[in-house]
């Protein structure tokens, strides 16, 4: 049922995604396009002479610069706009009447919005990444690429087993807890905002989005002073014994990805609980 | 099981305001059931409970003795007031998403039924009236082979071709393993192919017994003793 | 011959009083198989629990009877339907001269004005 679910979820978000990432990479081209005209790569130039059509096309080159910095800007915005938009509508809305009856458990709907969620936040790097390399790769980038990475990337390796044993398990276990705390925390902060707009839903009848938003706001400052107080704290304890800069750094890693799994259950209970007993679609 | 549907001193209370408060009520198996009343009675909440998109405030409502949860989703069909359907689909991506999620979805069914009604299955549903979405929903809920269909005001504000259609549908779809429940107002329209009539007033269950009783201890047809009984 | 129904008495007595005219007036010939439950009752826009009812009392009768896989069939029994044929005519014969009667006719000036209109 839940990979049923994902399977409709991206049927309906792609209409969204697609044609934003085929915009933000035409940009791209039409940027590179303009530095081509520049003699980014080569020294071509049109019309060196025309002092007007130089001028025009600098100009022409600084706008097109700009629309796809604030294109990219934009997706990234509009990426969590989708997000959180297509849960509100699809679940509680009228699509709420077709979706809530389906023979899926409450909790199924919401990991398969948020795994969906997750893949289109990796795609929306993934597209950004692959601008930057329409943008500027050239000849002489690639050639620079296939003469030194190779040798870093040997370099890299032979360092790495090159330190001692611990320093060689500290890495790697730094390395893991980066890439959990970075899953948790976007899987913690996507529910965080399904479960403002459960609490919009559940708190009042007509004005659903004020209270969402009100909620958001009382959330996010309780979280930041409970943050502040949990800082306090760990900054007295610690001063107290003492630890090596590695372990104090295992400590602040392994402590952030406690809390972020901490709001994401209380997050999604919120949101769970109001989707499967407090339901109220109009 | 010969009870399709029980439910158990069910009450549901919005903020001090009570819309349904009941206490016992079962519905037999292979009937099909007229849920009548003013409106605003708190018909459309007790549908809307037994189909799982509502909880009650007290009470329990079982299906086939399973209480309301995933299981009992798939044993109810339910075909509410409004439109439900999301508009970038066509009409053959909602009847692939039905059958996807249904086991009990039967597509030859679903496409007999359109083709009848001369919908073609390549079309929008962005593109469609709201008479036109309302009729691909009633297929889509009919074409489900399941125990329990609820259809909320299924003749409400329909041509009275369409109508007919409806009714001779839910007539010819009749079969003794499942029970229908139409929540109407229009009670005249209905009464023809009713088994049994609840009645319901401002929350309260008013009366549960078979049209021939009706009609039979009072001598006069379910839409007059109720504009007798409800009368302002 | 329309199926027509009255809301103030219960439609299933309704069906056996029409369908007993269908069988006498040999709309349903003798012998001839009934369609299924469900399509007279899609037919007559009624409840098929309610035909079923109707179509059991006709059974009750003997005006019908059904075999176990072929359905059901009209009765052949020439005899069973001139009696209720007998009884329906008298039924409606009765129902006319009261009809008269409330019009202030009396039974022998009702039979007079059949005989003079022939």
């Amino acid at each position: 049922m839940l990979v049923k679910l994902m399977k409709y979820e991206f049927k309906a978000t792609a209409r969204m995604f697609l044609p934003m990432y085929l915009i933000i990479l035409a940009l791209a081209l039409i940027n590179r396009l303009f530095m081509e005209l520049n003699g980014y790569s080569t020294s071509f130039r049109i019309f060196p002479e025309n002092d007007m059509i130089q001028s025009i096309l600098s100009i022409l080159t600084g706008a097109t610069m700009t629309i796809y910095i604030l294109g990219l800007i934009a997706m990234f915005f509009i990426s969590f706009i989708i997000f959180v938009y297509r849960f509100y509508k699809n679940l509680m809305c009228d699509e709420g009447y077709l979706m809530m009856t389906l023979p899926v458990k409450p909790s199924q709907h919401i990991w398969a919005k948020l795994h969906t969620s997750m893949i289109w936040s990796v795609a929306t790097i993934l597209v950004f990444i692959l601008s930057l390399f329409i943008l500027l790769l050239n000849g002489d980038g690639i050639q620079w690429m296939v003469q030194n990475l190779p040798f870093l990337f040997h370099n890299l390796i032979k360092g790495f087993f090159e330190t001692e044993l611990i320093t060689q398990f500290h890495l790697v276990f730094f390395i893991i807890e980066f890439i959990v705390l970075l899953v948790v925390s976007n899987y913690s902060g996507i529910v965080f905002y399904y479960a403002c707009l459960a609490l919009g839903h559940r708190l009042s009848k007509k004005h659903k989005i004020l209270y969402a938003i009100g909620a958001y706001l009382v959330i996010s400052f309780v979280m930041q002073i409970v943050a502040l107080i949990l800082m306090m704290f760990a900054g007295i304890f610690l001063e107290s014994i003492v630890l090596s800069p590695t372990a104090l750094g295992h400590l602040i890693m392994i402590g952030s990805i406690i809390l972020s799994a901490a709001e994401f259950v209380l997050f999604f209970f919120i949101t769970h609980s109001t989707l499967s007993k407090h339901l109220n679609l109009e | 099981m010969e009870n399709i549907l029980e439910c158990r001193g069910v009450s549901k209370i919005y903020t001090q305001f009570p819309a349904l408060n009941f206490t016992n009520l079962t519905v037999k198996r292979g009937r099909i059931v007229g849920l009548l009343g003013p409106n605003g009675s708190g018909k459309t909440t007790l549908i809307k409970m037994i189909s799982g998109i509502l909880t009650p405030s007290s009470g329990s409502i079982s299906i086939n003795g399973i209480p309301v949860g995933a299981q009992t989703k798939n044993m109810v069909s339910y075909l509410p007031e409004r439109t439900y359907l999301n508009d970038w689909m066509k009409v053959r991506d909602i009847i692939d998403f039905f059958s996807d999620f249904y086991t009990n979805f039967n597509k030859e069914k679903a496409y007999d039924m359109l083709k009848r009604l001369q919908i073609n299955d390549g079309d929008r549903l962005k593109t469609m009236s709201k008479g036109t979405k309302e009729k691909v929903q009633l297929v889509l809920v009919m074409s489900r082979e399941t125990d329990l269909y609820l259809l909320d005001e299924p003749i409400g504000g329909v041509d009275p071709a369409a109508r007919d259609y409806i009714l001779d549908t839910i007539i010819s779809n009749y079969s003794e393993n499942s029970t229908v429940i139409i929540s109407t107002h229009l009670i005249y329209d209905i009464e023809k192919i009713l088994d049994d009539i609840i009645f319901i007033n401002q929350g309260n269950l008013f009366l549960a017994a078979s049209t021939d009783e009706i009609r039979e201890q009072h001598g006069k047809s379910i839409d007059a003793y109720f504009r007798e009984v409800f009368r302002c | 011959m329309q199926w027509e129904f009255r809301d103030d008495r219960p439609i299933y007595t309704q069906l056996i009083e029409q369908i007993q005219l269908r069988i006498v007036s040999g709309m349903y010939p003798s012998g001839s198989k009934l369609p299924s439950v469900r399509d007279l009752a899609s037919e007559a826009s009624v409840n098929p629990n309610t035909m079923q009812k109707a179509l059991a009392e006709l059974e009750r009768l003997e005006l019908v009877y059904s075999q176990r896989t072929s359905g059901r069939f009209i009765t052949e029994n020439q005899q069973r339907i001139s009696q209720i044929k007998e009884q329906l005519a008298d039924e409606k014969t009765e129902t006319f001269f009261l009809q008269m009667q409330q019009l202030g006719y009396s039974k022998s000036e009702t039979i007079e004005r059949i005989t003079r209109s022939n």
